[in-house]
């Protein structure tokens, strides 16, 4: 049974907030206008963690339609809605990661399959989002390669701080160090696009 | 660095792990109720630094190229939520193959429209092939009953002009008859025969009925009696009933009689026996 409008915790006041207050109201248009709006990162974020497009697809629809049936769950006062939903797909991907064995592949197979699909014309040709993937890019190229290496691991891979220090060789406190200096300086990086979403 | 300094960046190194190391939806500084064990404060800076940062994760896939869903997955989706489904079932096969969501809704109708035309145009075409098999069948049997006729007719076409031929040489100018009948004491007494013979075409014509079938390795054989000896004629063979035809070209000069004899294969050049068939009186019908 789905969760009334009123069940969405906190006051919704931007557009991604409203459409998921609709959808927790059962209003599939809304639903459909999310998809429009974040399938295109959301898939490339499954992308780069299963290297598989097809498989992605798959995460890219349960994530939806757990939005489709969670919507009420979502707290305003703790993420933006596209955290919320960039979240629960990170999750789901690297969940199917672990649990169904999904064969890794080099870079370049994903890249190589990702030919399959298309860049969305309608992210890169929005202005703000395009700026904003430049900018989230060439933050992300500044950092160190060690401290970029041990959050992409972190984050794409899932893997623990253990694991990223016996699969790299460090030591496990140097490890976390690089994690913590790289968010840290993503944070202040990118404090202007956080208060955006805020 | 103070001690509260220590604190601060504890809790942070706290948070970021936590949000980086979270498993299920929500990482588990998010599910977590924030610090319980800090003051009001501290709380509120630590809640807002956790905002932050669990922002920060959210704008990291920004900076990977986006890429565009194919069409179906957002119809399948619409089409889970719709049935109240929990999970998005994955057509098999080609992409390119499958079905758009409008469609499908169609193809049960159009799949049994489909299948009851191809019923109805395949049962329409046995029974043409039934008829056909029919029409085939008596056409074979009219083929083999005009073969049949045409053989008869090519036979009765042969036999008429047979009889036509005799019935020529019998009545050319100068036909010859001459009557065969069994001397006294032969033991084909039963039998009787006739030759006509046509002096300007050279052929003659033996007929004769009566004879018993040859024996074993044994054949009826003719001769002509001339002033210089016996001349052998045609030999041949005799079935039970049957009666003998022959039409010969060719024959001696000054024939003086004609006579049948029974001859061991293969034939003598001399008749080896008194004749069962004797004639030596020829006469001309005109």
């Amino acid at each position: 049974m789905k969760g009334s409008a009123e069940s969405v915790k906190g006051q919704m006041q931007s557009p991604e907030g409203v459409l998921v207050e609709r959808t927790a109201g059962g209003d599939a248009e809304a639903l459909a206008e999310l998809y429009d709006r974040f399938s295109g990162m959301l898939l490339g974020l499954a992308i780069k963690i299963l290297g598989n497009p097809s498989d992605a697809e798959d995460v890219l629809q349960e994530v939806f339609v757990q939005v489709w049936k969670q919507a009420s769950r979502y707290q305003r006062s703790r993420s933006s809605v596209s955290t919320w939903l960039v979240l629960i797909t990170r999750s789901r991907s690297i969940d199917r990661l672990r649990s169904r064995n999904v064969k890794r592949r080099t870079a370049s197979d994903a890249q190589r399959e990702n030919t399959r699909f298309h860049t969305s014309p309608e992210g890169l040709g929005n202005v703000l989002m395009e700026e904003r993937h430049e900018r989230l890019a060439q933050e992300l190229a500044d950092l160190p390669d060690q401290q970029r290496q041990a959050l992409e691991m972190a984050y794409y891979q899932g893997m623990t701080q253990r694991e990223i220090a016996e699969a790299t060789g460090t030591p496990l406190g140097t490890v976390k160090t690089r994690t913590l200096l790289a968010m840290r300086k993503l944070r202040l990086a990118l404090e202007g696009e956080i208060e955006d979403l805020l | 660095m103070s001690e509260h300094q220590r604190q601060e960046n504890g809790r942070e190194e706290r948070l970021i792990l936590d949000l980086l190391d979270g498993r299920g939806d929500e990482p588990a500084a998010l599910a977590a109720p924030v610090a319980p064990a800090a003051p009001a404060a501290d709380a509120e800076v630590e809640s807002g630094l956790l905002r932050e940062y669990v922002e920060v994760l959210g704008l990291l896939p920004r900076a990977l190229a986006e890429v565009r869903p194919r069409a179906e997955v957002k119809e399948r989706i619409l089409e889970a939520i719709g049935r109240g489904e929990n999970t998005v079932h994955r057509p098999t096969g080609s992409p390119a193959t499958t079905p758009r969501a409008g469609w499908s809704k169609w193809l049960l109708p159009l799949a049994a429209s489909i299948a009851v035309a191809t019923l109805a145009v395949t049962g329409w075409l046995v029974i043409q092939v039934q008829d056909q098999r029919v029409r085939i069948a008596e056409l074979s049997e009219e083929l083999g009953n005009t073969r049949s006729l045409t053989a008869e007719l090519a036979m009765s076409q042969g036999m008429l002009a047979e009889v036509r031929s005799r019935l020529a040489m019998v009545t050319a100018e100068g036909a010859e008859f001459c009557a065969l009948r069994p001397p006294a004491g032969s033991p084909a007494s039963g039998a009787r025969g006739v030759v006509v013979m046509q002096a300007a075409r050279n052929e003659w014509f033996l007929r004769i009925e009566g004879l018993e079938p040859c024996p074993q390795g044994r054949k009826y054989s003719v001769w002509f009696a001339t002033e210089d000896g016996a001349v052998a004629g045609p030999i041949f063979a005799v079935k039970a009933g049957e009666a003998i035809e022959l039409t010969v070209s060719g024959r001696p000069d000054k024939i003086n009689a004609i006579m049948i004899t029974l001859e061991s294969e293969p034939a003598p050049s001399a008749p080896s026996m008194e004749p069962l068939l004797f004639g030596d009186e020829r006469m001309q019908l005109l």
